[in-house]
């Protein structure tokens, strides 16, 4: 890739973080959207990769590599997934725009979130480095995933306009993508694997869906732990821990 | 999953094929092969031009278009005698002042897109708020007042617009009579008069491309406000052209050019 060419990337994806509003209206407008779908992707994979890279360090070895291609790769399949849908959607509430639009929309949203992710490295980098507990990581990690949505979402919300059906619009795309993302998140987990880890798996094996492991979740979390709950080998890294209390 | 897995790729397998076979792009292909969700539209089709307003073009198009026949001639007239009439000097000014009035035309045409000034919206406001007027319901003076006067600025702009693309398809249409002229010099090997009077004519209208132009309001009778009084319509304004549609004679020419000299203006 030519100088010129990366620099006209990181001037869009610059434009896409300083200029959600005006972003959002090109998408609308689906005027030359090559460009920006093109920086859109490179924005997913190089934040996305950052990001699990970091994620990955907690570990180290081989996981940063394992992270880093997971986490770019769940986040594009829940939008390859999402966005035939988004395009029911925006149409059934009343934007009945072309496939492009809304294509690019859930992109430039993507874009933004990682490269949010990307800004955020440095600082999770830094934390994992002074030590940071394996809980704690993961409420850091998560943290920094909760802004970059908030960032998307403003895209989204922007690229959406006014007019009647916005906010129900706006929960349909918010809903969708939730599961879509917490499904295929849960289907590439692990991300963050405790360093006494020998050898951590590039994906478990298939176990339940992500609505059962949220159930499962919420209710450990509020103290109350099912007969034969977390019992099986490739849950240790979070029931075990969450039960025991175990540090890495 | 994994037939789902191998069904999605089957389908991405299609889409890249299709991309290859339209586009001859490996790394298209590829992207399309993996991501045909969120690629195939944008590398299957391409996207939509934006909306030519009527008598418009694209301005950044008018621009590249002049750029070419202006590269066009200057290559016609290289190696000959006329090679000085068209200077890289010379070019490089003409393609800087068809560049700026293209900047100017797009400016202009992103002013003209805001829901605010849309002339027909502005003139069924202007009509309701008459009609309230007359019949004695609370339409101030001072709104009507405002709208009469947006809607004179509106017309301002679009006949500024008018005039910007209108020069600019002269400019284009001169070059490419000189592009031709210098073709056919170059094979006749004879010197022509003709190429001398467009460059004068070129020059000239170089020098007019950034002048302020006529803001008469639109002179199509039938799209004058209704009920707007001439107190209330748009005043003329003082451009050196009396009628917004037809090109003006051409402003005197800055100075007479012959094939030899560099006919750069100074």
């Amino acid at each position: 890739m030519s100088a010129h060419v990366a620099s006209r990337h990181a001037d869009l994806a610059g434009w896409l973080l300083r200029s959600p509003a005006q972003a959002a209206e090109q998408c609308r407008a689906d005027v030359d959207l090559r460009p920006l779908v093109l920086t859109s992707l490179a924005a997913v994979v190089a934040g996305g990769a950052a990001f699990g890279a970091v994620v990955g360090s907690f570990r180290g070895g081989v996981q940063i590599l394992y992270a880093a291609v997971k986490v770019p790769l769940a986040l594009l399949l829940a939008l390859a997934l999402c966005v035939p849908a988004f395009h029911a959607l925006a149409a059934v509430f009343g934007r009945p725009w072309p496939l492009r639009s809304v294509v690019a929309i859930a992109l430039a949203a993507a874009a933004r979130a990682s490269l949010l992710l990307l800004a955020f490295t440095p600082a999770l980098w830094l934390c994992y480095d002074l030590g940071l507990g394996y809980h704690a990581a993961s409420m850091a990690a998560a943290f920094a995933y909760a802004l970059a949505g908030f960032a998307a979402l403003g895209l989204i919300v922007r690229g959406l306009g006014a007019g009647r059906g916005r906010w129900l619009t706006i929960a349909s795309f918010v809903a969708v993508f939730f599961a879509a993302a917490g499904q295929t998140s849960w289907a590439l987990r692990p991300y963050l694997v405790r360093p006494r880890t020998e050898t951590p798996p590039f994906v478990r094996a298939p176990e339940g869906s992500f609505v059962e492991a949220l159930f499962l979740s919420t209710r450990s979390a509020a103290g109350v732990y099912d007969e034969g709950e977390w019992e099986g080998e490739g849950r240790m890294d979070h029931g075990e821990g969450w039960r025991q209390g175990v540090e890495p | 999953l994994i037939d789902l897995a191998a069904l999605y790729l089957l389908a991405g397998l299609a889409c890249a094929v299709a991309v290859w076979t339209r586009r001859r792009s490996f790394g298209s292909a590829m992207l399309a092969l993996w991501l045909w969700p969120l690629w195939a539209p944008f590398a299957l089709w391409d996207t939509r031009a934006p909306e030519v307003r009527p008598g418009g073009q694209r301005p950044r198009e008018s621009s590249d278009r002049i750029a070419r026949v202006l590269y066009e001639a200057a290559q016609a007239a290289a190696g000959t005698p006329f090679a000085a009439t068209l200077s890289s000097q010379a070019v490089e000014r003409i393609a800087q002042e068809a560049a700026r009035a293209s900047a100017r035309l797009g400016e202009l045409d992103d002013v003209l897109a805001q829901p605010g000034f849309d002339r027909a919206a502005l003139l069924q406001r202007l009509a309701a708020l008459e009609a309230e007027a007359r019949r004695d319901e609370p339409a101030s003076e001072a709104t009507l007042r405002s709208a009469r006067l947006h809607l004179a600025s509106v017309e301002r702009l679009l006949v500024m617009r008018r005039q910007q693309a209108a020069a600019l398809a002269e400019l284009e249409q001169m070059l490419v009579a000189l592009r031709g002229q210098l073709v056919v010099a170059r094979y006749a090997g004879s010197m022509d008069e003709g190429v001398d009077a467009i460059v004068g004519d070129l020059w000239a209208r170089i020098e007019g491309l950034g002048e302020v132009l006529d803001t008469r309001p639109i002179d199509d009778p039938a799209s004058a406000p209704p009920n707007v009084s001439s107190r209330d319509a748009p005043r003329a304004n003082h451009g050196p052209r009396t009628s917004s549609a037809a090109p003006a004679p051409p402003p005197a020419i800055p100075h007479q050019v012959t094939p030899h000299q560099v006919t750069e203006p100074n």
